[in-house]
Formats: structure tokens, C-alpha cells, sequence
């Protein structure tokens, strides 16, 4: 604890990594929006961005979507999240699973296979129209955009709002029982306000995400919204107006503010830690009518946010699909083209491992650092790992490329920011926040005395880690490996700016590339399906080994 | 903060757990034993696959092509090139023509690209004017000087075309039907209200060829009927994409009917199987697509051999595949073509109608862009309010005589099409600078100087809106006095 | 005079401006069964994780087996700690959790393994060893911790309030087999505990500690029997304290309860009175006689515990019960006794 030389080496060498490689390419990028046309400081730019009716509808429509993709977000999660916690409801388990899959949304072909299904003339709007002769304008301008997004991240919402849920103590429900509270006013009065906390995280989390999603809107065409208006003037041929930067600058504080909002609004309200033991939720069972209606209401969400994947299978198996409810025939010849390009799998789940592990190191140090260590600007080095949720990809990009691409390979003196491995670290960077996140939260749930007790019979910190933390984390890294892992497989922002040779390219720039082609439709849902389906098949993996990890140490509680 | 960052983390690390599947009919004994095999199971996998993929990365070939064409084109190409040279390794890079450039811009410090290689001139003009391009001129014969009025060739030197495209109309046939439209035929059909939010194009900005399509109309009709038309034709539109497959992406789904795409979307989609069609207006620029040499290449000579083989007649036939469909410079190559295979070099129509200026469209490039933006695809709802405003007027109006009625509605289509800046302004090459990159001295700015695009496309936006408004309420007092 | 394993001098720590221990000095014999007793909140725990090596000191030494280790990391110290909860490593046996420390210190695997085995039967373990410990009681718990914790043969063993997870019975058992452990082994242990049953039953000596300060040190006898402040004396068991003025022989409190027939030599300005040193009867003439009405009564089995309200001081007073013993209740007139000679003055 006196002599961590060890320790705070790792925390500079951290600091080091983060300055490199976040802070430094993003400097790069938005120092332009502080520049006159002369090369001087100015803050006109940001007076200019005001003065702009355009720029103030964007950020008034970008807030707008943000807030409402959390209310709808919040539609989609409640019922399921109440239903499969609070009932015996059977089922749970895999529709809880299945509430994870819409995060694994992959870029380019979910946007059409949602057209396809949900647009003007997709296959619900066309039936509608046949039977009942009307439609319904699910994928028009900005509620499009909520409509999409609010189905990508709702399960942001959803695990938090089950995991609020099941940490409340059972103890809390009954004493208030039998102070003579029941039914609504029951949940009203106590299971709602101890699962806010919970709540509030994830919203804010949604906000966070829509506020600055970009590949949504511009797949939908909508451009009045901050993020597109940013990636518009930033990537327009030979313009190098300043105002996109500004944008990205603006899109920045914002979402700082919205994570300063959400943290007022919980004002240190979080209870989850006060109350330990006792056991979860008490479940209740349905009276029979309700447990139709409950089934029905699950089922049509369960539609409603799977029907981007639905309609991505139906796509890749299709042959031609347009302007009909379902493609006109059906094939595997689009599997052939993937099998054949096999080398883009490869190269994702080389690239994406790489980056999930290193985001599990760095994130095990930072939590380390930050919870054990009393390192002078140890919060600092969380608060900057966790800002790059708030950069959006492209703008990353670009900065990689002015920061090192005039750096070259020691051994073949070709530019460092063509490596492969800079995408590695670029998917790293993007996707720390989330390991990060995973490994606080396990780190935080594991008694200092099992360090200590280690310590005192003569362990060192290295042997402490090896023995004693990381097995005792194993299911918080690999929960962080997996959300980082499974995420950067559909990472094409950033990625697509470093991508300098086909063969070192990622799936999602392959479906990226494919989309690209009237022939490339089916090809690109196949990459599409089988990158779901390889996370899907990895999450599962490494649950097998949490859950049973969990069993073996009888409980995760008494550490 | 940290509550904050604390409740996040326990949701994270929940995320996995809460998805389990549960295993109570194990003891937990058991389950130790099954875990431990397992465990090294996985780890034996998890290693396989890093060796794996880790042999599947490496070799970079020793040509290097940034491209914005699709695979199917440039893998076709890349195979073809690779078997007359087997000791030839190609990479292609494909990125959109916009990130192409700006790549090649960012990485020209220590490039490692040989060849730019997209539809656009005006891309490569940006890179020419950066000097990022190197002269090269391919010793292939049989190539003319023209296609329709356009130079096949930079007259420089510094890129070469070696297919051509041109710009036209691509419609759905069941939307068609299912909506009873007829198809278009030019450009005019597309501004006749019966197309009112059936129609699609991508924003110039956005790409190169829409920028040429809106500089020949403008250069067609001239600067201010040019505008007017465009957006009468825009006022129909559904969306304005911001990526040009976009446009034939939309037809194909069969989200909106027709759009304006360049010919090769069209025609490729009917190859790959789609029911849809396409047509050339007749004022259309047959524009070539380019390929040009890098800067600096680092394999200049096999950068060259490429040129060269896209130019001979087997590179000229590949064009020809039904999933490419572009028209081959090589005159000669047509007679392989299938039998309705547009033939610039014969159908004099095609193309013809414009003598396109080059200098002109270059001068003006991003503040036509610009303009465009801040009038139709920022604005696209305000114009379609305006526009429908007028039709439901001149519906209204039918074959009345009502004198005050048409001039009210004559003068709400002339705000509509009014303009926030002259032709001699937009023209002007002191003023375009403002819209210019690198502009580190001061001096390069003298008449306008301090004036920012930021503050210009501000005033525009202003005058534009206003103009629309202004416009729904001419229409709305024409019917009342009908 | 036994050798001085740990020499704590002048030590203070504070968090901020929260001042935890101030200017603590204490010497702690060889062999010794010491406590750290005291309220919680003292910082009796934080003294004994400064030991360790977990806290660190703003100011003062420290010395172990004669060396300075203010500045050496747990690992280096050579004491052993065991914790309140046990910190058991959930995902290691009982066989692991004990040859943790014998690895650390890399010794071959065959003395690894006769050392754990010694130490398993020492605790009486033997059978348990391959369990993990979420399948031990809270008990078995206890003596793992301790196993592992001896089985490196610390210099002192360091114990944070090891029974306070216990029931009641059980605490009372662990409390012996600690106790005849520490016989057997003679190794110096120190010993944290806010519970005055537990130091005094355990301890050779004590250490009170109140407010980051040390009370007072000595054996828990003479500490019971002369604490040197009304916090050391009602600390360990319930003592009424009145203030007032001592003249001669008499002592007089403020709100006029005159007590006579005290030592001549006394000083100081409160009397402190153990309740059983009050009595119901009257067992010697010099005993003085009170007269008080009764506010509450417990009955506790075998005495009997009154409150009682005189001038307004309430005296708490003990008395042994038996069967045909009358039981004052509330409101009622009664006589008590005391003993002036057993009154102490501070």
C-alpha cells in the first residue's frame, strides 16, 4: 500500500494510453472549432452555432429524439422488466435474454431490413393497407428515428430496471406489508422509488447514446439533428468549415451534462448498497385473465424489438424483396458469399477480442486504481476512459489519422495508423466505458478484507490479483469482455476511417461494402446474421461459465 | 458522479448474469467438475481461434487502390487484373468518395495509396488541386476525345476516365402500379405534382455525380430557371438521402417510386433482379468515371499497369457484367453488349443536349452544395409545405378563370423559387473562397474578409424559410379567393 | 519484565479533519493477550489495521520485534490478521485458503502440507479441508480464518472483533478454545472488541480507548476496580457517577444528596458507586442509610436491578435475588444501603 510503485506505474501508463490515444486525436480534431479563418482563437464559431436557426432546430430536435426515445425506451422495458421480475412468469429467463439481442443491431442492414418491415411500404404498412386501407408512419422523419432508436438501446433500460428490481430486498416489500401496504399503492410507495435509482442510470444512459448516435438518423434521412448535421459538414468533400467540429464540441458538453443531470436527479440516492442479505423480490402469481393479457402485452414487444433481426433473416435468406410483405423467394446462395469472405469474420473476432481484453486489463486497473488506491487524479483517469461514450466514432477516426498516420512502423515503414492493430485499439478506446463499468461494479462487491487478509499473510499485489481478485471477478471481466466484445462487432464509425487495406477489414465494414450494391442486400444481412449470431453464441458461452462460477462460490454474497 | 457511475456499473455487470440460464438440477459439485473442463476447453478453442485468425491477417498487396465502387465492381476487376498478373497483389480499400478524399488528404504526409480510383471528377479536381494527384497518360488506343460533351480525359493529364455514366430516372415497377403512376421521362415530369412525395435523390454534397446532375441542370436552363426547376422537382421528393445508393436503395425496398440515380445503380439493379426500371432525360451529362495515380505512390508502375488494363479491351468488357453496367469508353466493346445496352458513342441523344462547362462547375462547387443544403435537404419539409400549398391552390383553380387567383399563386411559386444569392455572385470567385478549404493566409479573402460560411448559410436559411412561409400564405389567400 | 514486541509511540492518523487516533502510545509485551476495547467509533480497529499495515500514520512509530515498519507493507510485517468477517476466499477450499500464505512464501509442497495439517488439527478441522467455505459454519468459518492466519507463524496475531459474528452460545465457546489456543501456542495476540465481557474474560491486559485516545491501560481487574475516569468506569459495567464536592468526610452534590462517613483522604469532585455496592439490607451500622422511591424494576434471574430516584440522581442498584425475596415495583418507598469504604473518588 506504501511502496505501490507497481501500482502507479500501471496508473501512468493508463494516463499515458488514455492521453495517446483518446485525448490527444480528439484535440486534433476540435481544436479547429476554437480557430478563426486566420489561425486565431475565437469563440465566434460557438456564436455562429446560436445564431443559426438550423444548428438551434438541430439541437432542439436531437434533444427531443433523445428524451423521447427514453420515454418510448421505457414503454418497451417496463412490462417486460415488471412482468418477468415480479410474476412467476414462465418464460423469463429467455425473454430476458432475449431483451439483449437489439443492442447487437449491425449497421447499414438494420436500417433497411427495418425499413423493409416497419417503412412506408414495408410489409406491415402494405398489409394494413390491403385489409384496413390505411398506414401507419412508424419510420417518418424524427419519429423514425425514436421509433429505431428507442428499439436499439431499450435494453439499456431493461437490465437496469430488472436489476434494480432484484436487488430490492424482500424485507423492504414485507415490512411495509405489514404496516398494511399492499397491491399499486405497494409498488407505488416502495418497489418503484428503490428501483429509481436503477431507472435513472439507464435513461440517462439511452439519452446519452440517441443524443449522440449518428448512423440511425442518417440512415433514416434525417438531417436536421445535431450528430448528422456534424458528420455532414465534417465529411463533405473539400469543405473545411469549422462548424462541424463545433457541432461535435457542442454534442460533447451536452452529453457531459446530461450525466451531470442524471446524477443531480439521483442526489446520492442509491440504495442498492443499504440493503444487503435478506433475498430478492417476493413473485407473485397472475390471476388467469391477467396472465393472458400480460403474455400478449410481452409477446408484442418481443415483436416489436426482435423485428429488426426477424426481418435481417428474412433478408438474408430473400432474393428479391420489394415493395412486397416477404421477399418473393427464398435461397442460401447469400451464405455462400460469406463463406467465401470468411476472412472478414476472422478479422472481427481477432480484432474485437484483442480490444475486449485489453478493455478488461485497463478496466481492471482503473477500477483497482480507482476503488483501492488512493493515487492522487485516480477519478480523473475514470471520468476521461468514460468520456469516450460521449465521442462520436467518426470524429475519433478522424483524429487517429492526423495524429499517426505520419508516425511510421519501426519494421516496414508503413504509417502507423494504417496498421491493423490501430483498429484494435480505436474499438478498444470506443468500447472501455462499458468494461470498465462491469469490472467497478464486481470490483466494489468484493470485500477489501479478502485482499487484506492475503496481504497480511505475506502476498504480494501481483500474486493478490492473480489469486485472489481475478478469480473472484471472472464473471464481472467476462461480462465486460462480452458487452465490449459483442458491441464492437457492429463498430463501423470509428473503424471505417482506419480501414486501409480489404483484407484487414472488420464484418461491418464488409456489410457496410455490400450494401453498397443493389446485389449486396442479401449478402450483407448474411454478415449481418451471422456476426448476431456469433455474439449471441458468446454471450452464451461465457454465461455458462458466470453462472456456474457463481454456484460454486455458493453465493456471490458474503465476500 | 460516482453514485451515478456506481448504479451503471452494477447494471453492467447484471447484464450478463440476468441472462442466464439456470442449472439447479446440477449439484454444485458437479457443476465444479463441468467447470473445469470447460474452462479448459474454451481456453483451448480461444487460443486455436487468436492462431487462427491471426494467420489470416498479414500480407498487404503491392497495389494499392482507395476505391468508392462497390465490391462487385471492383472485385471483378481486382480477379481479372490479378490473373494477367500473377505476381500482383492488389488491395482494394473501398471507402465513400468522401472519406476517400479526406483519407487521402489526412494520410498524403506518409501515403501508402496508389490509386484513387471513383465516379466523380470533381473528387479527383479536389485532389488535382491539393496535389495529391500524379500525371499519368495511358498509351491504350481506340479511346475517343469525348463522350456526349464531356472530355474523357483531365485535359491535364492528372486522371483518366475509363467508363462513363450518366444521370436518369429509376422507378419501381410494382410502386408504379400499386399507385398508378406513370413512369417519367424527364426531368420536368418529376416536378408534376402527381409525384408529390414519391420521389428521391441524394443531396450533391453528399456525392459527387448528384452534384454533377445538379450542375448540368443548372448549366442546362441556366442558373436561376435551373434552380427554379430543381426545386419544383425537390419539392416532390420523400427524402433527400445523404449516401447516393441511398436513392436506388430506397427504390429497390420500394419506400418511394422514382429516383434520380446515375445510370449504373439502374442499370444494375435490373441485373441483380429488382423489379424496376430506368431511363436517360435527355438534358443528362455523360460523365466519366475516373481513375488516377496518387502522389508519391509507392508501386507507381504497377499503378499504371492497372490504368492500362482498365482501358484494354478486356478491362473495357468487364464493364459490361449485369451486376456493373457502365458504359465502356472503348467504342468497340458495345458490340458485345447486351441488345438494349444504352450506346453513348451512337445514340447521339444521350448526353448531347448540354455543352458542359468544366471551369464554370469547378468555380462554384461547394457553394452550390451549400446552397442546395440550406434551400432543399435542411429545409425539405418547410418546401414541401410551400409546394403543397400551391398545388392544392392550382387544383383548386382547375380551368377558372380567376385573374387575382393565378397571380397569387404565380407569385407564391416565384418565392419558392426565388433565390438568396445572384448568378454573378455565386459565380463569383472571390466570394467562393469562402466556402473554400485552406485558407491559412487572410489575404486570400480580401473583399470578403471575416465573412464566414457559418454566418452566410445563416442569412440564407433566414430568407429561405421566410420565403417559404411566405408562400404557403399566398396560396392559402389564392383559395380563399376561389 | 517480558521483551516489548510492538512499541507504538506517539502515533496519530486522521482522515481530513477527522482526527482518529491522537497521539497514541502503548507497549504491548511478548506473549500477551491484549485488547483493544472501546466503543465503536474509538479507533481501536483503525490502531489495529495500523499494525497491520493497512492504515498509515500521519505521525508517531511503530516498532515490531524491535524494528521501525511504519513505512513497510503488510506483506513485510510478519503479523497476522484475522478479520471480522473472516474474509475466507470464496473460491478457494478450506486446504487452499490455509496454504495460501505457505506458498506465498514459496516452501516446498510436502512442508506445505504437513504445516496445513498441523494447523487443521490444531483448530480440529481435519475432515473439512477439501470444503469450500460457504459450506462451513459460521464457527468452522472462524477457525479457517485463524488456521490461516497461524499456520504462517506470525510474529502477533491480530484478531478485529473475530466473535462478534456468533451467536451467543457459540461466542461464548470460541471465546475458551481463542483462550486455550493462545495458551498452547504463546503467541502474542491482540485482540479488538467493544464488548467489556469479552476483553475482560479474555485479556492478560486491556487498552480502553475512547474518541482516538487511550483511556487507560492495565489489567482488566484493576481497571474494573480503579478506573481512572468515569468513561473507563462506566465502560466496563454500570457504575453511578454523581458529581459534587468532597469537605472532610462529607460529600455533598449539587442538587443537595449528601452522602457522610466518607475517607478522609479522598479527592476529586464525583463518587463512583458499582450497583452492587448498594444493598437492600442493612449488613454493617456504618453502612449509611438512603431512603428513595423506585422508578423502574427489572428482573434479570439471578439479581434483581433497580433504579431509583433520590433528589433527582438516579442510582442504579443490584441486588441478588431470591424466592422469598420481596420485589419492590415503580412508585414504591425504598431503603437502600450503601458501603462508604467501597466508594471511589474521581
Amino acid at each position: 500500500m506504501f511502496k505501490n510503485f507497481f501500482l502507479k506505474s500501471t496508473a501512468l501508463f493508463i494516463a499515458l494510453f488514455l492521453l495517446i490515444f483518446l485525448a490527444v486525436p480528439i484535440f486534433q480534431v476540435f481544436y479547429v472549432s476554437f480557430l478563426d479563418q486566420n489561425g486565431h482563437f475565437t469563440l465566434l464559431n460557438f456564436y455562429d452555432f446560436f445564431q443559426n436557426a438550423l444548428f438551434i432546430e438541430s439541437f432542439y430536435n436531437s434533444f427531443y429524439v433523445a428524451s423521447m426515445s427514453v420515454v418510448l425506451a421505457s414503454v418497451f422495458a417496463l412490462p417486460l422488466a415488471y412482468f418477468t421480475s415480479r410474476f412467476n412468469f414462465r418464460g423469463s429467463v429467455i425473454i430476458q435474454s432475449l431483451g439483449f439481442i437489439p443492442l447487437i443491431m449491425p449497421p447499414f442492414v438494420g436500417a433497411v431490413a427495418m425499413k423493409l418491415l416497419f417503412g412506408s411500404n414495408g410489409s406491415i404498412n402494405l398489409i394494413l393497407n390491403d385489409w384496413f386501407g390505411f398506414k401507419i408512419p412508424f419510420m417518418e422523419g424524427l419519429n423514425g428515428v425514436i421509433f429505431v432508436e428507442s428499439i436499439h438501446y431499450f435494453p439499456f433500460i431493461l437490465i437496469n430496471l430488472i436489476t434494480s428490481l432484484n436487488n430490492i430486498d424482500r424485507t423492504m416489500e414485507e415490512s411495509a406489508q405489514s404496516l398494511g401496504s399492499k397491491g399499486f399503492g405497494l409498488f407505488r410507495r416502495i418497489v418503484l422509488p428503490l428501483s429509481m435509482p436503477g431507472y435513472v442510470a439507464g435513461a440517462s444512459l439511452v439519452f446519452l447514446k440517441v443524443f449522440d448516435d449518428l448512423g440511425t438518423p442518417l440512415l433514416l434521412d434525417v438531417n436536421n439533428m445535431l450528430a448528422p448535421q456534424a458528420y455532414l459538414r465534417i465529411s463533405s468533400i473539400g469543405i473545411n468549415d469549422p462548424m462541424g467540429y463545433v457541432i461535435g464540441v457542442i454534442l460533447v458538453l451536452t452529453s457531459i451534462a446530461a450525466v451531470y443531470v442524471a446524477k443531480l436527479a439521483l442526489g446520492g440516492k442509491d440504495y442498492s448498497m443499504l440493503q444487503k442479505g435478506g433475498g430478492g423480490m417476493i413473485k407473485r402469481d397472475f390471476l388467469p385473465y391477467q396472465k393472458y393479457l400480460a403474455y400478449f402485452v410481452v409477446f408484442v414487444i418481443l415483436f416489436l424489438v426482435l423485428s429488426p433481426h426477424i426481418a435481417l433473416t428474412l433478408l438474408s435468406f430473400g432474393t428479391i424483396w420489394s415493395f412486397s410483405v416477404i421477399p418473393d423467394a427464398f435461397t442460401v446462395q447469400h451464405y455462400k458469399a460469406v463463406f467465401e469472405n470468411s476472412v472478414f469474420i476472422k478479422n472481427t473476432m481477432l480484432y474485437c477480442s484483442i480490444a475486449a481484453f485489453i478493455d478488461v486489463v485497463l478496466a481492471f486497473f482503473i477500477s483497482y486504481i480507482v476503488l483501492r488506491t488512493k493515487i492522487i487524479g485516480r477519478q480523473l483517469l475514470d471520468y476521461i476512459a468514460m468520456s469516450a461514450l460521449a465521442i462520436p466514432g467518426l470524429v475519433l477516426g478522424i483524429g487517429y489519422l492526423r495524429t499517426f498516420y505520419s508516425i511510421n512502423l519501426p519494421w516496414d515503414n508503413t504509417p502507423l495508423a494504417s496498421w491493423w492493430f490501430m483498429i484494435v485499439i480505436i474499438l478498444a478506446v470506443r468500447r472501455l466505458p462499458y468494461a470498465l463499468r462491469a469490472c467497478n461494479a464486481v470490483l466494489m462487491q468484493i470485500s477489501k478484507y479478502l485482499e487484506e487478509s492475503a496481504e497480511s499473510l505475506g502476498a504480494q499485489k501481483i500474486s493478490i490479483f492473480r489469486k485472489i481478485l481475478i478469480p473472484l471477478m471472472t464473471g464481472g471481466l467476462l461480462a465486460g469482455f462480452i458487452t465490449s466484445f459483442s458491441t464492437a462487432t457492429v463498430e463501423l464509425s470509428a473503424t471505417i476511417m482506419l480501414v486501409s487495406t480489404e483484407s484487414e477489414a472488420p464484418l461491418a465494414y464488409a456489410i457496410y461494402s455490400y450494401m453498397q450494391t443493389a446485389a449486396g442486400r442479401g449478402p450483407g444481412a448474411a454478415f449481418g446474421l451471422i456476426g448476431v449470431l456469433i455474439v449471441a453464441i458468446g454471450t452464451y458461452l461465457s454465461q455458462l461459465i458466470i453462472e456456474k462460477k457463481y454456484k460454486q462460490r455458493g453465493m456471490e454474497a458474503k465476500v | 458522479m460516482i453514485d451515478f457511475y456506481r448504479i451503471l456499473s452494477q447494471f453492467f455487470f447484471y447484464l450478463t448474469k440476468l441472462t442466464c440460464f439456470r442449472f439447479d438440477f446440477l449439484t454444485k459439485y458437479k457443476l465444479k467438475k463441468l467447470m473445469r473442463k470447460k474452462m479448459k476447453k474454451i481456453l483451448i478453442l480461444f487460443i486455436s481461434f487468436f492462431m487462427f485468425a491471426s494467420s489470416a491477417v498479414a500480407n498487404s498487396g503491392n497495389l494499392v487502390i482507395v476505391t468508392s465502387f462497390p465490391k462487385d465492381l471492383s472485385g471483378k476487376f481486382k480477379a481479372a487484373f490479378e490473373t494477367k498478373y500473377p505476381n500482383i497483389t492488389v488491395e482494394v480499400v473501398g471507402k465513400k468518395t468522401t472519406a476517400g478524399i479526406k483519407y487521402i488528404q489526412e494520410t498524403s504526409s506518409n501515403n501508402g495509396t496508389d490509386l484513387f480510383w471513383a465516379s466523380a471528377p470533381d473528387a479527383f479536381e479536389v485532389l488535382k488541386g491539393d496535389n495529391l494527384l500524379a500525371k499519368y497518360t495511358s498509351q491504350v488506343k481506340g479511346i475517343p476525345k469525348l463522350v456526349g460533351s464531356y472530355p474523357i480525359n483531365d485535359p491535364e493529364g492528372f486522371y483518366t476516365g475509363f467508363a462513363a455514366a450518366g444521370y436518369g430516372m429509376m422507378w419501381n415497377t410494382r410502386y408504379l402500379k400499386a399507385n398508378n403512376l406513370p413512369a417519367p421521362k424527364e426531368w420536368i415530369d418529376m416536378a408534376d405534382s402527381i409525384y408529390f412525395g414519391h420521389t428521391g435523390m441524394s443531396a450533391p454534397s453528399r456525392s459527387g455525380t448528384t452534384h454533377l446532375t445538379v450542375e448540368t441542370l443548372l448549366q442546362g436552363d441556366g442558373f436561376n430557371e435551373g434552380w427554379g426547376k430543381m426545386k419544383s422537382i425537390a419539392a416532390n421528393f420523400k427524402t433527400v438521402t445523404a449516401r447516393s445508393f441511398g436513392v436506388p436503395d430506397g427504390v429497390n425496398s420500394g419506400d418511394f417510386g422514382v429516383g434520380i440515380v446515375i445510370d449504373f445503380f439502374g442499370l444494375s439493379s435490373i441485373g441483380s433482379g429488382f423489379p424496376v426500371g430506368f431511363v436517360y432525360p435527355t438534358v443528362t451529362t455523360l460523365v466519366p468515371a475516373n481513375i488516377g495515380v496518387i502522389t508519391n505512390a509507392p508501386n507507381e508502375k504497377n499503378a499504371q499497369l492497372f490504368i492500362d488494363f482498365l482501358l484494354t479491351p478486356e478491362g473495357q468488357e468487364i464493364l459490361l457484367d449485369p451486376k456493373i453496367r457502365r458504359l465502356p469508353v472503348n467504342p468497340e466493346t458495345y458490340a458485345k453488349a447486351p441488345k438494349d445496352f444504352p450506346n453513348p458513342f451512337k445514340d447521339s441523344s444521350i448526353g448531347a443536349a448540354v455543352k458542359f462547362d468544366v471551369q464554370l462547375s469547378k468555380g462554384r462547387y461547394n457553394l452550390v452544395n451549400s446552397l442546395f443544403d440550406v434551400m432543399i435537404t435542411y429545409r425539405l419539409d418547410d418546401l414541401r409545405a410551400a409546394m403543397s400549398a400551391i398545388y392544392k391552390a392550382e387544383e383548386k383553380l382547375g380551368n377558372k378563370n380567376n385573374a387575382k387567383a393565378k397571380k397569387l399563386i404565380a407569385e407564391a411559386k416565384a418565392l419558392v423559387a426565388a433565390l438568396p444569392i445572384t448568378e454573378a455572385k455565386a459565380n463569383d470567385a472571390e466570394f467562393n473562397k469562402i466556402f473554400k478549404k485552406k485558407r491559412k493566409k487572410a489575404k486570400d479573402i480580401e473583399k470578403y474578409a471575416g465573412t464566414r460560411q457559418a454566418e452566410v448559410e445563416a442569412e440564407w436559411d433566414k430568407f429561405v424559410i421566410g420565403n417559404y412561409s411566405k408562400a404557403i400564405k399566398k396560396a392559402e389567400e389564392a383559395i380563399k379567393e376561389l | 519484565m517480558s521483551e516489548k514486541i510492538i512499541e507504538i509511540k506517539n502515533i496519530n492518523v486522521s482522515y481530513g479533519s477527522n482526527h482518529v487516533l491522537k497521539d497514541v502510545s502503548l507497549n504491548i509485551d511478548n506473549k500477551d493477550f491484549y485488547t483493544f476495547l472501546g466503543p465503536s467509533g474509538c479507533g481501536k480497529t483503525t490502531l489495529l489495521r495500523l499494525i497491520a499495515g493497512f492504515e498509515k500514520s500521519s505521525s508517531g512509530e511503530l516498532f515490531i520485534d524491535g524494528k521501525e515498519v511504519s513505512n513497510l507493507n503488510p506483506w513485510e510485517r510478519d503479523v497476522g490478521m484475522v478479520f471480522q468477517n473472516y474474509a475466507l476466499w470464496p473460491h478457494m477450499t478450506v486446504y487452499k485458503n490455509i496454504s495460501f500464505g505457505l506458498e506465498e512464501k514459496k516452501l516446498d509442497k510436502k512442508e506445505i502440507k504437513n504445516r496445513v495439517d498441523e494447523v487443521l488439527e490444531l483448530v480440529d478441522l481435519k475432515d473439512l479441508s477439501r470444503r469450500y467455505p460457504f459450506q462451513l459454519s459460521g464457527g468452522q468459518q472462524q477457525r479457517v480464518a485463524l488456521a490461516r492466519t497461524l499456520v504462517v507463524k506470525p510474529k502477533v496475531l491480530l484478531l478485529d472483533e473475530p466473535l462478534s459474528n456468533l451467536d451467543a452460545k457459540l461466542r461464548v465457546q470460541m471465546r475458551k478454545e481463542l483462550q486455550d489456543l493462545h495458551k498452547k501456542i504463546e503467541i502474542t495476540s491482540i485482540f479488538v472488541t467493544h464488548d467489556q465481557e469479552e476483553a475482560n474474560s479474555m485479556s492478560t491486559n486491556l487498552a480502553i480507548l475512547n474518541e482516538g485516545i487511550v483511556q487507560q491501560v492495565g489489567k482488566p481487574v484493576d481497571l474494573y476496580n480503579n478506573p481512572s475516569n468515569t468513561f473507563v468506569a462506566n465502560f466496563l459495567g454500570t457504575t453511578n457517577v454523581i458529581e459534587g464536592e468532597i469537605r472532610d468526610t462529607i460529600f455533598k452534590s449539587k442538587k443537595g444528596l449528601v452522602v457522610k462517613n466518607i475517607n478522609k483522604n479522598a479527592k476529586g469532585t464525583s463518587i463512583l458507586l458499582r450497583p452492587q455496592n448498594l444493598y437492600l439490607e442493612q449488613r454493617n451500622e456504618k453502612f449509611e442509610k438512603f431512603i428513595g422511591e423506585v422508578k423502574t424494576q427489572e428482573f434479570l434471574g439471578n439479581i434483581v436491578r433497580y433504579t431509583i430516584d433520590i433528589k433527582d440522581h438516579i442510582f442504579v442498584l443490584d441486588t441478588l435475588h431470591e424466592v422469598d425475596k420481596k420485589i419492590y415495583s415503580p412508585d414504591e418507598e425504598i431503603v437502600f444501603y450503601l458501603d462508604t469504604k467501597k466508594i471511589k473518588f474521581l
